[in-house]
């Protein structure tokens, strides 16, 4: 039977949830890495072996990439991780994600970082070098940071055309590259630009999440910080998809590994407030690629004056697909049914940062 | 000369799992070098890009914070310790 592995970063460690295909009783260790902020965990099954790559950070010790071989027992520090040269005036002040490359590539790994910036590894995680077709591209001098900082936190892999990759910026927007990283183009043609730059009035976009269709890798749908919006053009052009949510504004956004029109948002209430609306913590589904959206409230709490940040929500690879997600309250809550029905799940952990999952043999 | 450095507990990954470890200099800016070329996992946590350290991180020599010295090329004396410590910010 399979084994089903919840991975919850928070700002003081990381937490393994652990459960069998049945998805009903779980079994949590940690807190591992004890005290470091967790922003990303992502397993990579690329060698054979598990590999556990966490995105790791403090306030006070700075950002690094750490990794486990042994599924969280103990983890090593990437000796030459990300990090800007000395004379680039910038600061690695968080790793936000760390992305294992294709099948075919398992020494490749991509890292998204704030200061904003894509770093790439080509000898399984031990040196990486910065990617300056992204982080000096054309319109660097018009990137500017939101509250969240001037943040690289998403990265998406084309399932189909290894050249063709993403990557988001918040408060800059979604760029493009068709030849594996060396160029990169501006993709938000349709995304609301919350204040255009005079020199660069194409950037300007606050994307918070994004993910794309393993089984239609043309169509991307993105949790904007001005609403929900989606392309069938692998980027070249997007649009609103909101029609039935109670507020455009949230973090998360997840796609059900299986079929590309369903997917799942957690609508906060506006900007200014960034809790679920009237505490009414609710799921949002839409089975017909946006179209529509469903609330999905079952065994949620009626009172979840609480968020959700933006790489705190997941899908596994199960069918029926189990979903999860983690609070700023900390949380955890999972559908092992698509999000007819949840539960909390045990503990109350530290803020959440991340929540992924991934299914073992 | 040996001078001693004491750690945080959160750093000691990077040194094996020790908080006290011991380096050879005879100034202060040498017992750091040598403390970031034994241990080059705490480079990132406790210097910036630039190589100035991190806003939050204090160095102390004996009981005086570093920060504030002038002239980080000052010799150390027998007796002297290093203490790497978080400073004190936030509430």
């Amino acid at each position: 039977m399979s084994r089903v592995l919840v991975m919850v970063g928070t700002q003081k460690g990381a937490f393994f949830c652990w459960s069998d295909e049945a998805r009903g009783s779980w079994r949590v260790e940690g807190p591992l890495l004890k005290g470091w902020e967790v922003n990303d965990l992502q397993l990579d099954l690329r060698g054979g072996e598990p590999v556990v790559w966490a995105a790791v950070g403090h306030h006070v010790y700075g950002a690094t990439v750490q990794h486990s071989r042994d599924l969280g027992r103990t983890w090593t520090q990437v000796e030459n991780g990300p990090r800007y040269a000395e004379d680039a005036g910038r600061t690695l002040e968080r790793v936000w994600t760390v992305v294992p490359g294709r099948q075919d590539e398992p020494e490749v790994l991509w890292a998204g970082v704030a200061e904003a910036g894509l770093f790439e590894s080509r000898d399984g995680g031990e040196s990486w070098r910065e990617v300056p077709g992204l982080n000096e591209h054309p319109t660097r001098p018009s990137w500017s940071p939101g509250a969240g900082g001037l943040c690289a936190h998403t990265v998406l892999l084309d399932p189909a055309d290894d050249r063709r990759m993403w990557v988001g910026i918040s408060a800059v927007g979604v760029f493009r590259s068709d030849d594996g990283g060396e160029t990169w183009q501006v993709k938000n043609d349709g995304l609301p630009i919350a204040a255009p730059d005079k020199d660069h009035p194409e950037v300007g976009s606050c994307v918070h999440k994004m993910v794309v269709a393993p089984d239609r890798p043309s169509r991307l749908y993105q949790q904007n910080h001005q609403g929900v919006l989606r392309s069938d053009d692998g980027g070249d052009t997007w649009e609103r998809i909101e029609n039935g949510l109670p507020s455009r504004f949230g973090f998360p956004i997840a796609l059900h590994p299986a079929d590309s029109r369903t997917l799942y948002v957690l609508p906060l209430e506006s900007e200014e407030y960034r809790f679920f609306p009237g505490g009414r913590m609710t799921v949002y589904r839409s089975r017909d690629g946006g179209d529509s959206w469903q609330p999905l409230t079952a065994g949620l709490p009626a009172d979840g004056y609480t968020g959700v940040l933006r790489n705190a929500m997941a899908v596994d690879g199960l069918g029926p697909c189990g979903i999860y997600f983690g609070t700023t309250g900390g949380q955890l809550f999972a559908s092992h049914d698509e999000g007819e029905s949840w539960q909390a799940m045990p503990g109350l952990l530290p803020r959440i940062a991340s929540v992924t999952a991934a299914v073992l043999p | 000369m040996e001078v001693p450095v004491t750690l945080p507990s959160l750093l000691a990954n990077c040194t094996g799992g020790e908080r006290d470890v011991v380096v050879e200099a005879t100034t202060l800016r040498g017992a750091l070098d040598a403390l970031l070329a034994a241990y080059p996992l705490l480079r990132p946590h406790v210097v910036t890009e630039a190589g100035r350290l991190r806003e939050h991180v204090n160095l102390f020599l004996n009981d005086q914070n570093v920060r504030w010295f002038d002239d980080w090329g000052i010799d150390l004396s027998p007796g002297d310790t290093l203490t790497v410590i978080q400073a004190v910010s936030g509430g």
